[in-house]
């Protein structure tokens, strides 16, 4: 067999730059890949401290810590910061540090640019902070940024505006630079059937965001211009429509969920066969099921609004279109049961989150069929219901993959092991109190409680205490995380270039760590061969 | 294989053929951004004019 990694080849380019230089400058994919890891995890500790103090507000009936104005900006920047700041960069930081390793390329296919996405991130994340501190404080009006409540929060407005330009720009330019690495820089004999999952699932992405991301960006432009230029796109007193700025909203808000959950099927389509010693069941219809959810994200967005309004025949459309996703999705979840059935499995850390994502992220699909049906979602409308829902698909779901995946290849990351002990008291801890906290939340909904309210009727004390507790212990458990990741780069045991034995594909046919530039030969046939097959 | 100018500006060892498939394929995408992003904000235009 080829040699897997040729390290003498080019030794003389494994120096890299050093102090300030090397992060500022940085162009290579893993360094761009860990300081969008970082900042994710800085954003996932703000919005999850703005979350506690929801939590804390709505422990009882009555609890008044915060003005009802307050809490209102730490419900709408605890949604902007976990999306924008939190899960989809932590998707592209996995993204830079695993797709040149797992289709053979050097690098990203436009390191520069690379650069530039990720250094707009910390300016967009100070300027959608610093909101707080000018007068009218942060924005209150929901992530959805509907006018004309919007337009209503002096300062913060144009803003907030601009900070989601920003971050759509590195979005965008992200995206732009998957799409090209994935479609220029694969190894030779790497077919598009014959990428790994991840890769896939992230390059259906990049087209997500690049079909959406310029959407939500000419809508804020809309805003921004009827709000200080006297256009009237979203002013129905100058002749404009208010409901027009939802259906633009969420024809850009829909796919955006998927842009947040295709690439966790991606990670969960490594971690189950890695860890069930088992080839994937049904790679090729995974593919196409990936294809189909991301097609049908376009044609579902009614099923947001049908309360707001709008003839039967569209609401019918929307809800068949809503619940046809559940065929694709079933697809992926039957081919997950699949690839364990009989598998020789073992239940590290990483097949822990994996397994949880398949029974919550699949409660939170369940509760989403019952919110397609139009009769049913009059009922839950603006409830806690959905809060539950949404919940569900995002934590359980696109979180514990995030961490499963940081699990799983953090030993290539690293060149370390980390406290396999540790890492499971995080999964438990994570995985129980993730459903007392939302769990309840379902209850709550369906008694009536609506969603985004500072103070509640008594009668909903109850399970508003226990969905707290749950919210105060996941809260505390997820500092375990920083702490396992920094033990283990500092003095974890060291690790093999493939630590897990059932994982397949290129990434694990380099040393741990992986040395600072990637594939400089591409791998040879046998060396994809081995890779896809070991 | 043509070597790379600089081990910083581009990732090193690929060939004048992918680099011209990159270059293609990047300018395709950002015309599709752009074409998404003034499309959307006239059909808006048009359907609130009709």
């Amino acid at each position: 067999m080829d040699q897997p990694y040729e390290s003498n080849a080019h030794a003389d380019h494994e120096h890299k730059p050093h102090g300030w230089r090397r992060w500022v400058f940085a162009t290579n994919h893993k360094d761009i890949g860990t300081m969008y890891l970082i900042f994710a995890g800085v954003m996932f500790f703000l919005g999850g401290g703005a979350a506690m103090a929801i939590r804390a507000q709505l422990f009882k009936s009555g609890m008044e810590l915060f003005d009802p104005a307050v809490f209102n900006s730490l419900l709408t920047m605890h949604a902007l910061m976990m999306i924008f700041g939190a899960v989809m960069p932590a998707w592209v930081g996995l993204a830079n540090w695993m797709i040149p390793m797992q289709i053979g390329a050097p690098d990203m296919a436009l390191p520069r640019l690379n650069n530039l996405s990720f250094w707009i991130l910390p300016f967009a994340g100070t300027l959608l902070l610093s909101s707080f501190f000018v007068p009218g404080g942060a924005p209150a009006g929901g992530w959805t940024m509907y006018p004309p409540l919007m337009e209503q929060f002096g300062a913060s407005f144009p803003m907030v505006v601009f900070a989601i330009h920003l971050l759509g720009i590195s979005s965008i330019l992200g995206a732009i630079n998957v799409v090209v690495t994935i479609m220029n820089l694969r190894a030779p004999g790497m077919g598009l059937l014959r990428m790994p999952l991840f890769v896939w699932t992230w390059l259906i992405t990049a087209f997500l965001l690049i079909a959406v991301m310029p959407i939500l960006a000419g809508a804020v432009t809309m805003l921004l211009t009827d709000h200080f230029f006297g256009t009237s796109f979203f002013n129905a007193a100058g002749g404009g429509s208010p409901v027009m700025f939802m259906h633009i909203f969420w024809f850009f808000g829909h796919p955006e969920v998927y842009i947040l959950i295709l690439p966790a099927f991606g990670v969960i389509s490594e971690i189950i066969p890695a860890f069930s010693r088992k080839p994937l069941f049904g790679y090729e219809a995974m593919v196409y099921a990936t294809a189909s959810i991301a097609f049908l994200s376009f044609i579902v967005w009614g099923h947001h609004m049908f309360t707001v309004g709008m003839p039967v025949a569209a609401q019918l459309f929307f809800m068949l279109s809503t619940m046809l996703i559940a065929v694709p999705t079933g697809v992926k979840v039957f081919n997950w049961t699949a690839t364990m059935w009989k598998g020789s499995l073992s239940f590290e850390p990483p097949m822990l989150f994996a397994v949880a994502f398949l029974f919550l992220f699949t409660i939170g699909g369940f509760s989403g069929l019952m919110l397609a049906l139009v009769p049913s979602d009059y009922q839950y409308h603006g409830t806690y219901f959905v809060v539950a829902h949404f919940h569900y698909v995002l934590v359980p779901g696109a979180v514990f993959a995030i961490m499963g995946a940081i699990y799983y290849w953090l030993p290539k990351w690293s060149g370390r092991m980390y406290d396999m002990k540790l890492a499971k008291w995080h999964f438990w801890l994570s995985a129980i109190s993730v459903n007392v906290l939302f769990f309840p939340q379902h209850f709550l909904g369906l008694a009536g409680m609506p969603r985004r309210i500072a103070d509640y009727a008594p009668q909903f004390t109850d399970w508003n205490m226990v969905s707290s507790i749950g919210g105060f212990v996941f809260g505390v458990s997820q500092l375990l995380l920083p702490y396992i990741v920094w033990r283990c780069v500092r003095s974890g045991k060291p690790a093999e270039a493939r630590p897990w034995d059932g994982a397949r594909g290129l990434e694990w046919e380099l040393p741990s760590p992986a040395p600072f530039h990637s594939w400089q030969t591409p791998p040879s046939e046998a060396v994809l061969a081995h890779g896809a097959e070991h | 294989m043509d070597s790379t100018p600089s081990p910083r500006h581009a990732p090193r060892g690929i060939s004048a053929e992918q680099r011209r498939g990159i270059r293609r394929t990047t300018w395709t995408v950002t015309l599709i951004v752009l074409a998404i992003y003034f499309g959307y904000m006239i059909l808006t235009l048009i359907q609130l004019h009709r």
